[in-house]
């Protein structure tokens, strides 16, 4: 097989190609040198050959993510869509505002056509005791709210659709 | 004299487990109460009985007191251990438990209200020749008086609001020629938050450390200290890191903290496990800061240095006995760190999922308090500590490097946690050294971020491996073993936001 793969390795993009069979791999990592690899599976139990030394991981897959402990070390991953080059959609500077974390929706603070300047709340996320306020970080004019006060948001999720002014 | 044969917990997680172990090494029964959302949770499963109480949120169930008291009258229970948290430093709760013919394990309504409202408990702690943070009262928004109070005082002092909270109204001042400026913006900024401008100075703190005194009293009279815990490892107020004794405090200056924490007690005529904390400066001053009128989150430090299951001390109080000592002999030191599901690379953000692998970490001198097992679910509804690993040693720094190999062994996989973030932490050379404050994370761990690992590169290449579509698979041609099982997988694909509109 041959795998070409950006990885975020927590939060980290890594950059991996792999070639040959799964118990004899030739595997680069970003601009590091190539090394010998070889993964013999045992449900979530894998043992790995690095460079003819051996490792046991244990690897466990939780919906887009990858979870590894290896030697001690836990590394959360997650693929990097092919066609693009950054993280997830949202993010820094989008017109798609989303939740930074799960929780419940406290209230809402803005309705569609509504005008916002930088910095003002959008909507107000309640978790574990903790308030997080989700704000406009340009000047802009709400197109949507996606969410209503007492909803459930997932990491992600589209709060408020803007269109920048 | 109350029997305390069956007790309910009125709480969740590692807290309301701990309490259990330590009913049944006891002979005690237990009953568990849970919410819709902990039914198969660690503290359901560990107990006697369980009593379903309501929804997830904690109003509609760890907090309704209604509901609590028809669990205990339900089950027989004849005792209440509330542990820390939701209803512990309840004083109606105390008293509704009280007067349902119950015995609560806990102080009595009148200390635990006396020292929850702060005004009260700093007039009776100044009354007590307890040290509290110099403070002026409510002063004339003149900058004249201000820079006459603050020469008593001494500088740096700090401008707060009467009606205060969250930092509003709030000014540093260094030299007597910022305080202008400083008076007129805490008073207009108290005015706006609060509709309240009133404004008085109270010395500030540089960098203090958070030194606190456990304590504990029995109903014969007799009111005793364990000794002191250092807490300053604090993110937004909150201790991530604790330990017994303190690397500020010797001989001298635990003598005079413990005598005061005694003093605090005795002058709510406290009865069983509290703790007192103090701010500790520089020049080794230390000030009153609040009574805890429960149990701590961090109560393992002070059993590892005293030999003594507070539990047990706590249940023997409540039964009407006396402690079963009368002074400690703390030997050794021992370190706590709480393990929450939070993300410290991104702020701390609250960090849910389902816990698929759990390694609890053990050996000699190493204690895993713990609310949760593979297949618990850690959602958003309450508090994020998951764990606490706590470790003793002859010395400080045994304690230290036995808690760093103990966190490497504690490998949780599915939920974010804060394991590195602890890791680092303990590995500072300034924690270390014990230069600790509560300003360490602020000023040594701004910008933290996750450590590449030594496998980082090998993790990058087998969750490749693990990503890879199943054509990838189909062509590996290196056997039976290929394909990576994916329990999860029936849950279809992930999409954000599913399931809400």
């Amino acid at each position: 097989m041959s795998v070409r793969k950006t990885v975020l390795v927590d939060g980290a993009p890594r950059a991996v190609a792999l070639d040959g069979r799964s118990d004899a791999l030739s595997a680069r990592v970003g601009d590091g040198d190539a090394f010998d690899l070889a993964v013999a599976k045992d449900g979530a139990m894998w043992r790995v050959t690095v460079g003819g030394r051996a490792i046991a991981a244990t690897v466990v897959r939780d919906r887009d993510a990858v979870w590894i402990t290896i030697d001690g070390e836990i590394h959360r991953c997650t693929a990097v869509a092919d066609d693009r080059s950054g993280g997830a959609a949202g993010g820094a500077h989008s017109p798609e505002v989303t939740a930074p974390m799960p929780g419940k929706v406290l209230a809402v603070r803005v309705e569609a056509g509504q005008e916002v300047a930088a910095g003002d709340p959008l909507v107000v996320l309640e978790a574990m005791k903790m308030e997080t306020i989700v704000s406009a970080d340009a000047k802009a004019r709400v197109r949507e709210v996606r969410v209503a006060a007492g909803a459930m948001v997932e990491p992600g999720q589209v709060v408020v659709v803007l269109e920048y002014l | 004299m109350p029997a305390v044969r069956k007790v309910l917990i009125a709480n969740r997680g590692e807290i309301a487990v701990r309490i259990m172990r330590t009913c049944r090494a006891m002979g005690v029964a237990t009953v568990a109460v849970s919410s819709e959302a902990d039914t198969d949770a660690l503290h359901v499963r560990l107990a006697d009985e369980a009593v379903l109480i309501g929804p997830p949120p904690a109003r509609e169930s760890y907090l309704v007191v209604e509901k609590l008291l028809d669990a205990a009258k339900k089950t027989g229970a004849d005792a209440v251990h509330p542990g820390y948290g939701f209803l512990a430093e309840n004083a109606r709760f105390a008293a509704a438990v009280g007067d349902a013919g119950l015995t609560f394990i806990g102080p009595p309504p009148q200390a635990i209200a006396t020292m929850g409202d702060k005004v009260a408990a700093r007039t009776l702690m100044e009354k007590a020749g307890v040290p509290v943070v110099p403070a002026t009262p409510v002063l004339d928004p003149d900058p004249a008086v201000f820079a006459r109070a603050a020469e008593g005082l001494g500088f740096p002092v700090v401008i707060k609001a009467a009606a205060g909270g969250g930092g509003k109204g709030m000014r540093i001042v260094r030299r007597v020629e910022e305080l202008a400026e400083a008076v007129a913006g805490a008073s207009r900024e108290a005015t706006s938050a609060f509709g309240d401008g009133r404004i008085y100075l109270e010395r500030y703190l540089e960098r203090p450390r958070h030194v606190e005194v456990q304590v504990f009293a029995d109903t014969h009279g007799t009111v005793v200290h364990l000794g002191e815990r250092e807490c300053s490892i604090q993110r937004r107020h909150q201790k991530i890191v604790e330990e017994s004794p303190s690397p500020a405090v010797d001989a001298t200056l635990r003598a005079a903290m413990t005598d005061a924490g005694i003093r605090a007690a005795a002058a709510v005529d406290y009865v069983g496990a509290g703790t007192i904390e103090f701010l500790l400066d520089e020049q080794g001053r230390f000030y009153f800061l609040e009574m805890n009128t429960r149990l701590q989150v961090e109560h393992p430090v002070t059993e590892w240095i005293t030999g003594l299951d507070l539990v047990r001390e706590q249940i023997l109080v409540a039964r009407g006995e006396r402690l079963s000592f009368d002074a400690i002999t703390p030997r050794g030191h021992a370190m706590e760190c709480r393990l929450y599901s939070e993300d410290p690379a991104h702020g701390f953000l609250p960090a849910t999922g389902t816990v698929h692998v759990l390694g609890e970490p053990s050996g000699a001198w190493v204690r895993f308090d713990s609310g949760i097992t593979a297949g618990s679910r850690i959602g958003v509804e309450y508090d994020p500590l998951l764990a606490k690993l706590s470790t003793f040693g002859a010395t400080r720094e045994e304690a230290r490097t036995r808690m760093l190999a103990a966190l490497r062994e504690t490998v949780l996989l599915g939920v974010i946690t804060n394991r590195d973030y602890l890791a680092a932490v303990l590995a500072h050379p300034a924690f270390a050294s014990g230069a600790t404050h509560t300003e360490f994370l602020a000023e040594h761990f701004a910008g933290w971020t996750p450590p590449a690992g030594r496998h980082g590169d090998v993790a990058a290449a087998l969750a490749a491996l693990a990503l890879a579509g199943p054509a990838a698979r189909r062509d590996d041609g290196a056997g039976a073993a290929a394909a990576l099982p994916t329990p999860w997988e029936s849950l279809g694909p992930w999409r954000p936001g599913a399931g809400t509109r």
